[in-house]
């Protein structure tokens, strides 16, 4: 299940759509005659022994919705760069679209670390998939999902956009509670 | 992971290199050298460098700077350029490293001020692992005995700054701002041909571990050895005791690493390779097969007493969890056979570099001081990682965790900020008043000064 090197860009171009962050800060212009600089919230930033762009993909994979991804994958890149985001949108706002509940979950994995099923979602009705949503709040609390690894938690892409930190690890020093967070910037890279 | 295609060995008795090349990529070369580099040097440009190039390059300074502090020295304790690391019969030098001085020489049970450099005094050995996770026992039940040290521009900093005590730490923050410890660096005279020009040596710390030699071990001739004297007499158990240096960190801080590289060396003996019990034996310095129902990497219950013998049951059986890569492994081969051109008998070639962790988005290249290698004027900005890089101190370590057999026994797995990752553990070690501390743990052995009158 190793993606090539095409397939991994396009899955990252997805996921830069999906989730409004940057699949490496390189993609903005350093400064003259300086390396690109990589950020702990992009996607892929450059030299990282982390990769969670293929562990994500695994993820997909191993859950058995490969085919629902291919068919994702070669739909968006068939349209033209400029028309992708459409396309994204489209789907999302369709409750019946299979690829629209993948994308929710991607999603989700891109920002929580965890992976939430698209079948369990789309079994329910629009109004039942959140947990505020009664009578079917019980139903989606009891769906599986899983913490993809310890890696996938502590990269979750929510931490850097609230400009905090996961529980239990911290790229701040001791003390940090005391003083206003570093901006947005310097956590990820937005589109 | 790339596979590194092959090795040009190129010896000459002037200056010994071993050079790596592979797909028309530069790498850095390893020699044989006394000077202690200023910085990490990759020959690659910034935007050629991969995370397997970079790693190969880092563990090349790691060697060069392991070879460099146990180079032989003369009574100043300066390295002697005129000799070469390992030579003579002799299995018994003096390196660079052992007149730095030891945590305990500066951080007084009184607060008060240390000695100056120069006055080693004796070191205190503990027996207890770092971050007291528990004592590490050999295969004779002999205890293992560990120390820290720092070279003199971070001892100087700590006295200069009134680091060596609780309330000058508190101090610390209005007089001086953010604790930043001097970095080195260098010049990069010509990339290609990879002749640099050190400008300044950083701070160092060292943190070691011993293990009494048997009659057999000392034979062996496989252990950089020291006597006991220096010790403390408390964990001497009668006659003249030989230690063999079993593990060594070694973490360095440079403008173009400011968040310290950070290296470890073991003794070749000390456990096997494989992350499992499995081809452990006789052979191994902390793996006891006997009572094999008893777990690993797990420290014998108290009491604890590094005067006596234990039996076989408290002695350790301790695993390498995160195996070594292949490359390093190459690499370590390449620096065991420079070794042994020097010395066929020489005891450096049965020691071993595990890895290097180093930040893959180092603070200075996130504020935009670029990546280095431009050996200008020194910019003290540019070693204040706080000031640099806020929101991410730890510059994500690669590789994740690394851990020594002998310094982090027991707490090797790969659970984020639990298991051993030496950058992830130490940028959160701060100063007594809570201040961040650039990585060190030390300031916070500091004792108040007050209880001893004022100053």
């Amino acid at each position: 299940m190793t993606m090539d090197v095409d397939e991994k860009n396009m899955f990252l171009d997805l996921s830069q759509t999906l989730t409004g962050v940057r699949i490496n800060s390189a993609g903005l212009p350093p400064p003259l005659g300086e390396a690109p600089r990589a950020k702990p919230g992009d996607l892929a930033p450059r030299n990282s022994p982390i990769d969670l762009a293929s562990l994500y993909f695994d993820t997909v994979q191993v859950n058995g919705f490969g085919s629902v991804l291919d068919t994702a994958l070669k739909e968006y890149s068939a349209h033209a760069v400029q028309d992708r985001n459409s396309y994204v949108r489209g789907c999302l706002l369709d409750p019946k679209s299979a690829q629209g509940a993948l994308f929710r979950s991607l999603i989700k994995l891109w920002y929580l670390g965890v992976w939430y099923p698209p079948s369990s979602i789309l079994a329910l009705s629009p109004d039942e998939t959140t947990p505020e949503a009664k009578p079917g709040w019980r139903r989606w609390r009891s769906l599986s999902h899983e913490v993809v690894s310890s890696q996938a938690y502590k990269e979750g892409l929510v931490w850097k956009i609230m400009q905090t930190h996961p529980m239990a690890y911290s790229m701040f020093t001791f003390g940090y509670w005391s003083e206003i967070p570093p901006p947005l910037d310097r956590f990820l890279s937005t589109l | 992971m790339r596979v590194i295609s092959r090795f040009l060995l190129a010896v000459a008795l002037s200056g010994m290199t071993v050079a790596m090349a592979t797909d028309n990529r530069e790498f850095a070369k390893l020699k044989l050298s006394s000077e202690i580099p200023g910085d990490f040097f990759s020959p690659l440009e910034a935007a050629a460098r991969d995370l397997d190039g970079l790693q190969h390059d880092f563990d090349v300074y790691s060697w060069q700077t392991f070879i460099a502090l146990n180079w032989p020295t003369k009574p100043d304790g300066e390295a002697d350029s005129a000799r070469r690391i390992g030579e003579g019969t002799e299995h018994v030098s003096t390196g660079v490293w052992e007149y730095w001085r030891s945590v305990d020489s500066i951080f007084l049970e009184d607060g008060s001020k240390p000695a100056a450099w120069g006055n080693k005094g004796p070191s205190l050995a503990t027996i207890e692992e770092p971050f007291d996770t528990g004592p590490l026992i050999d295969r004779n039940g002999r205890y293992a005995q560990f120390d820290i040290l720092v070279n003199r521009p971070m001892f100087e900093f700590i006295v200069d700054h009134n680091l060596y005590f609780s309330e000058g730490q508190n101090e610390f923050k209005r007089s001086y701002g953010n604790i930043v410890f001097p970095c080195g660096r260098e010049k990069v005279l010509d990339q290609k041909a990879q002749v640099r020009q050190v400008l300044a040596v950083g701070s160092i710390l060292v943190k070691v571990a011993w293990k009494v030699l048997s009659a057999t071990e000392i034979a062996s001739g496989r252990f950089y050895t020291r006597k006991l004297g220096g010790y403390s007499a408390a964990h001497q158990k009668g006659g003249a005791t030989v230690l063999g240096l079993v593990g060594m960190h070694i973490v360095h801080k440079s403008e173009d690493v400011p968040e310290w590289n950070w290296s470890t060396f073991e003794q070749v003996d000390n456990v096997s390779q494989g992350g499992s019990v499995i081809g452990h034996g006789a052979a191994n310095s902390f793996f006891t097969a006997a009572r094999e129902g008893l777990p690993v990497n797990t420290p014998p219950a108290p009491p604890w007493d590094g005067r006596l013998t234990e039996p076989e049951g408290r002695r350790s059986r301790v695993v390498r969890i995160q195996p070594m890569s292949e490359e390093v492994k190459r690499l370590n081969a390449e620096a065991q056979t420079l070794l042994r051109l020097v010395n066929p008998s020489s005891v450096w070639q049965y020691y071993q570099l595990i890895s290097t962790q180093w930040p893959t988005r180092p603070a200075r290249v996130a504020a935009g001081f670029g990546s280095g290698n431009e050996g200008q004027a020194a910019k003290p900005r540019v070693c204040d990682v706080l000031a640099l890089s806020p929101a991410d101190i730890p510059g994500g370590p690669a590789p994740l965790f690394l851990g020594n057999s002998t310094l982090e026994s027991y707490i090797q797995s790969a659970v984020p900020n639990v298991s051993s990752s030496c950058m992830d553990c130490h940028a959160n070690a701060t100063s007594e008043s809570g201040e961040f501390s650039d990585f060190t743990y030390i300031l916070t052995r500091a004792k108040p000064h007050h209880l001893q009158g004022a100053r």
